[in-house]
């Protein structure tokens, strides 16, 4: 890998930002031929953590798990994509795709805190049976809801497929006009 | 006969900005000392409550003044204006954001940085001295070719910084959660998006009685706001609070309710808000990079190259009031504070001042 003279680096986005990594590829082949990581350090009042002290920091950390999180991290990786956007208009393009896939109001996945001891189990019953009652109102709500939110997206795009037509047509007019006037519009026009 | 003026340019001047704090603290010190010194900002840039405390531009006489300081940050028409002055011509550099934070969330912000780069050689050219906020700062304003470059960290005074408190805020965030905070403008070379991640994993799996308090004005740059904005709400993060600019009245009601002081930045000058949080007594940790570890100076956590995860464990070590993490950060604080506070910041200015009055004036 070493023995090449240029490389390209490209910043790993989406879930993988949980890491400060880099893919380092061939600039030819876009193949891959490793990985940058930043090297991870802690410093307590200027003093660097022991080798020990952070590996046993980074093992506690891995020991930590979640499943339903690492999967909503996971699935939400698009929304950290926007830093990747190399101009204002892939922004706004990355967006809108993001809107138009998160439209619905849901509260399938709404989380419940894990119940300790009796109280908890008590108090997560009477959650549980005021979220059936809830639901009914809730539902109509979100049904009309997720209604006017398809429909502002759909307008949103729509809008902006307008702006973008009608910003390329006055280019277009624009150079055909230069083009008319010799090439030097632009230049400013004599009095 | 009149008394000797020193005026500052900066590009903005609001009650909240490390950068417009500064330039007052040095128009106190100039007045206390004898001289007239007036600050001057774009007027589109002037917070309608600090109109009248800052002149605009328009009001600026190059002529007139025997020294100016010239805050740099980013491109503005205060470069024009600096080249025009007869007298002594001081740059304080803060540093200027790298305009790839920006390219995608603001296209106009991005060149207006770039432009900045460019404009800083020809400003350094033109300066008599340049004096940096930290020595991370200074390298850079080097590289451009600054004749006389000088650290002088940035002032800060806690007896301003000290007074004040925000009712509305105690009352929101003063109860007995864990509160992480965050101070700053929200842009995207802060890293508010690791915060959020990190904050996830602690919220959800170390300690649900917590919350993430995001302190800063989201007014320069509301796609970045929006991003941040929208991955909370999928995390179902309801404990993410936005709270918008604050006065520094707020702030420091702010360091009060908070347990510990966390930032992701990946590029600072040198960064007032770990200061203000030691001030206040709160632990901070803070990612090792830019000119944060001049400003934490010893004191605070310094982390790089770690995931996720990871932080959020940190933090917890940080915030655990019982593990021995806290104590030994908050000791290192301490030891960075009394060091701070025995600094006489307006002998070490004003001794900058006489030396640039007695310079020979350079010629451009």
């Amino acid at each position: 890998m070493l023995g090449k003279k240029a490389y390209f680096i490209r910043e790993r986005v989406g879930f993988l930002k949980l890491v400060d990594a880099d893919d380092i590829l061939d600039p030819q082949t876009q193949s891959q031929l490793g990985i940058a990581k930043e090297k991870a350090s802690v410093l307590v009042g200027g003093q660097a953590f022991s080798a020990e002290a952070l590996r046993a920091l980074q093992d506690d950390a891995a020991a930590i798990a979640d499943a339903d999180l690492a999967e909503r991290i996971a699935g939400e990786s698009a929304i950290l994509g926007l830093c990747g956007a190399r101009d204002e208009a892939a922004y706004q393009d990355r967006l809108l795709e993001i809107f138009g896939n998160r439209t619905q109001i849901g509260f399938e996945r709404m989380r419940r805190p894990p119940a300790k001891g009796p109280k908890g189990r008590l108090l997560e019953a009477l959650r549980r049976v005021l979220w059936s009652l809830m639901r009914w109102p809730h539902d109509w709500a979100a049904f009309q809801q997720n209604a006017v939110n398809e429909q502002a997206i759909k307008a949103l795009v729509l809008e902006v497929r307008l702006r973008r037509r009608e910003g390329e047509a006055l280019r277009a007019r624009l150079e055909a006009l230069e083009r008319a006037a010799g090439g030097d519009v632009a230049g400013g026009a004599e009095s | 006969m009149s008394k000797p003026r020193i005026d500052q340019l900066t590009g903005g001047y609001a009650e909240g900005d490390a950068i417009s704090q500064e330039a007052r603290l040095m128009r106190t010190m100039l007045r206390a000392a004898g001289f007239e010194s007036d600050i001057y900002a774009s007027g589109a840039h002037i917070a309608p409550e600090s109109r009248g405390d800052a002149l605009p531009y328009e009001a600026f006489a190059p002529t007139v003044p025997d020294a100016v300081i010239f805050h740099f940050s980013t491109a503005t028409a205060a470069s024009r204006l600096f080249a025009a002055v007869r007298g002594r011509r001081i740059v304080r550099y803060h540093n200027i954001t790298p305009a790839s934070f920006f390219e995608g969330f603001d296209d106009g912000v991005a060149a207006q940085l770039r432009m900045a780069r460019e404009e800083l050689v020809s400003v350094v050219r033109l300066a008599d001295v340049c004096w940096s906020d930290s020595a991370y700062n200074a390298t850079e304003i080097e590289a451009t070719g600054a004749a006389r470059s000088v650290v002088l960290p940035l002032l800060f005074s806690e007896d301003e910084f000290a007074g004040g408190e925000d009712a509305s805020l105690q009352a929101a965030f003063g109860d007995a959660l864990c509160n992480w905070l965050f101070v700053g403008r929200i842009v995207p070379n802060k890293s508010v998006e690791d915060l959020i991640l990190a904050f996830a994993w602690y919220h959800r799996c170390l300690n649900p009685a917590s919350r993430l308090l995001i302190a800063g004005s989201e007014a320069s740059c509301p796609p970045y706001y929006a991003m941040l904005r929208l991955l909370a709400a999928r995390l179902g993060l309801m404990n993410v609070c936005f709270t918008g600019f604050v006065s520094t009245a707020g702030r420091h009601t702010l360091y009060r309710c908070a347990d510990v002081f966390v930032t992701a930045s990946r590029h600072e000058g040198f960064c007032l808000p770990l200061v203000e949080a030691m001030a206040c007594g709160v632990p901070v940790v803070a990612r090792d990079e830019g000119g944060m570890p001049e400003a934490l100076g010893g004191g605070g956590v310094r982390y790089e190259g770690l995931d996720a995860r990871e932080l959020a464990l940190l933090v917890a070590r940080v915030t655990d009031r019982a593990a021995p993490l806290r104590g030994q950060v908050l000791a290192a604080q301490s030891r960075r504070m009394v060091a701070l506070r025995q600094r006489d910041a307006n002998a070490e200015f004003m001794e900058q001042v006489r030396q640039v009055l007695a310079m020979e004036r350079k010629t451009a």
